[in-house]
């Protein structure tokens, strides 16, 4: 999570009507709280994470504890209290609002089991992005923003297999666009990875895509669509069978909910 | 003996009664109609002014919780007024003349809406006090009815 915590009381005491959470995260154990009641919750529209936990203090509720959970289709509508006096049960904590993902995510995925040698992972930590309104909201606009990662160079380098992990969480929609500048000969596979819920000891499931190019040399696309799938991570494996010298690989990830 | 079938000695119509009012002769008979105060000119200029302001509401510090949250929002002491709350964000805030709104939700006081103007008429000598369980901003408009002191007095002396 993004340390400090973000203060929501200074958003509503200097007159915002909203309140943005929006942070990668560093586990799927975040949570994140409000000190502010609120009158709507949405998704954002940058947000990797699909779905959002909301908990909030609800006297006729176990241990005090209502949860509600919003997604891209269906954000929330009606007064959220904060109630900074009551107290949770039995951690006696103040009310507060709680946000949390609902989502699994493997910060420290290991890929060796379809690679052999050295191998380099990168995983592009998700975004949790919650908008929180103070007030009535004009309109509840739904859905996420298409999101592009972009890169000109990768650093790929000696005889070894690079994984770049692109966030996919409930996407229904991929293009990927390659153009190898290394001047040397690449594999390049697709996967997509789901993270097992119990850590450590579970079964990560992790389900080849297709191969995009073998000896590749110049440039490919891929397009990965709902019948293939829906996974957490997108996994984008680079096997180069003699070291390259020239790290420039222009790489174009889009993810869409669109269909 | 004159004429003067009532007895009174002198001009009806043209003498003054004791009391500083006009004496004469109404259709009720020989009435003395008493004249209302002149207006006190305030010294204190500044009470008959209008006034607007945000109000945030106070939350207790991290892990402590307010044992009390309610706060004195106004105090009628010198006028009546009108005062104007608007609550701004979600709330829950509420609003009455208890010095302990708590628990908020009882009905000790009342709830204000979020975006809806609430006018509430405050007599000498009221006080208006608001609590919450959060941050929260409350337009607060307070407008002084310095004439209305006046009409009540004077009601009262003709009610007694």
């Amino acid at each position: 999570m993004s340390y400090p915590q973000p203060d929501t009381s200074l958003y509503a005491a200097s007159g915002a009507k909203f309140f943005r959470l929006n942070t990668q995260l560093v586990s799927d154990g975040d949570i994140y709280e409000s000190a502010v009641g609120a009158e709507a919750f949405a998704i954002g529209p940058d947000s990797d994470i699909p779905k959002v936990n909301l908990a909030y203090f609800d006297d006729q509720a176990p241990n005090f504890l209502q949860d509600i959970t919003i997604t891209p289709q269906r954000p929330f509508s009606g007064l959220v209290r904060a109630n900074n006096t009551g107290r949770y049960a039995p951690a006696q904590r103040p009310g507060r609002i709680l946000m949390w993902p609902d989502a699994v995510f493997a910060a420290d995925f290991d890929p060796s089991a379809i690679a052999t040698g050295v191998i380099r992972t990168d995983m592009i930590p998700p975004t949790m992005d919650v908008i929180q309104y103070f007030g009535a909201p004009p309109a509840l606009t739904t859905g996420r923003n298409d999101k592009r990662y972009y890169y000109e160079q990768l650093p790929v380098g000696g005889v070894n297999s690079y994984f770049l992990g692109i966030p996919y969480y409930g996407r229904k929609y991929a293009s990927i666009v390659l153009l190898n500048g290394t001047v040397t000969t690449c594999n390049i596979d697709l996967y997509g990875v789901t993270f097992p819920m119990n850590r450590p000891g579970g079964l990560t499931l992790i389900s080849p895509l297709g191969t995009i190019a073998t000896a590749f040399l110049s440039a490919s696309t891929k397009t990965i669509s709902e019948t293939d799938g829906q996974f957490d991570y997108l996994l984008l494996k680079l096997g180069f069978t003699t070291a390259p010298t020239v790290t420039t690989f222009n790489l174009a990830i889009t993810t869409s909910d669109k269909g | 003996m004159s004429g003067n079938k009532t007895g009174f000695m002198g001009k009806v119509g043209s003498a003054r009664s004791a009391l500083g009012g006009k004496a004469g002769m109404t259709r009720l008979g020989h009435r003395a109609v008493p004249t209302p105060p002149e207006a006190a000119i305030d010294a204190a200029q500044g009470a008959n002014k209008t006034t607007a302001s945000t109000y945030i509401t106070r939350t207790p510090p991290p892990g402590a919780t307010l044992s009390n949250p309610t706060a004195l929002l106004y105090s009628a002491d010198r006028l009546w007024a009108t005062v104007t709350l608007t609550l701004e964000t979600a709330g829950p805030v509420a609003v009455g003349e208890s010095a302990d709104l708590t628990p908020l939700l009882s009905g000790k006081g009342v709830l204000l809406d979020t975006g809806v103007p609430m006018k509430i008429t405050l007599a000498r000598g009221t006080k208006l006090y608001i609590a919450a369980d959060a941050v929260n901003r409350v337009k607060v408009i307070v407008e002084p009815l310095p004439w209305l002191e006046q009409i009540f007095a004077a009601v009262k002396r003709f009610v007694a």
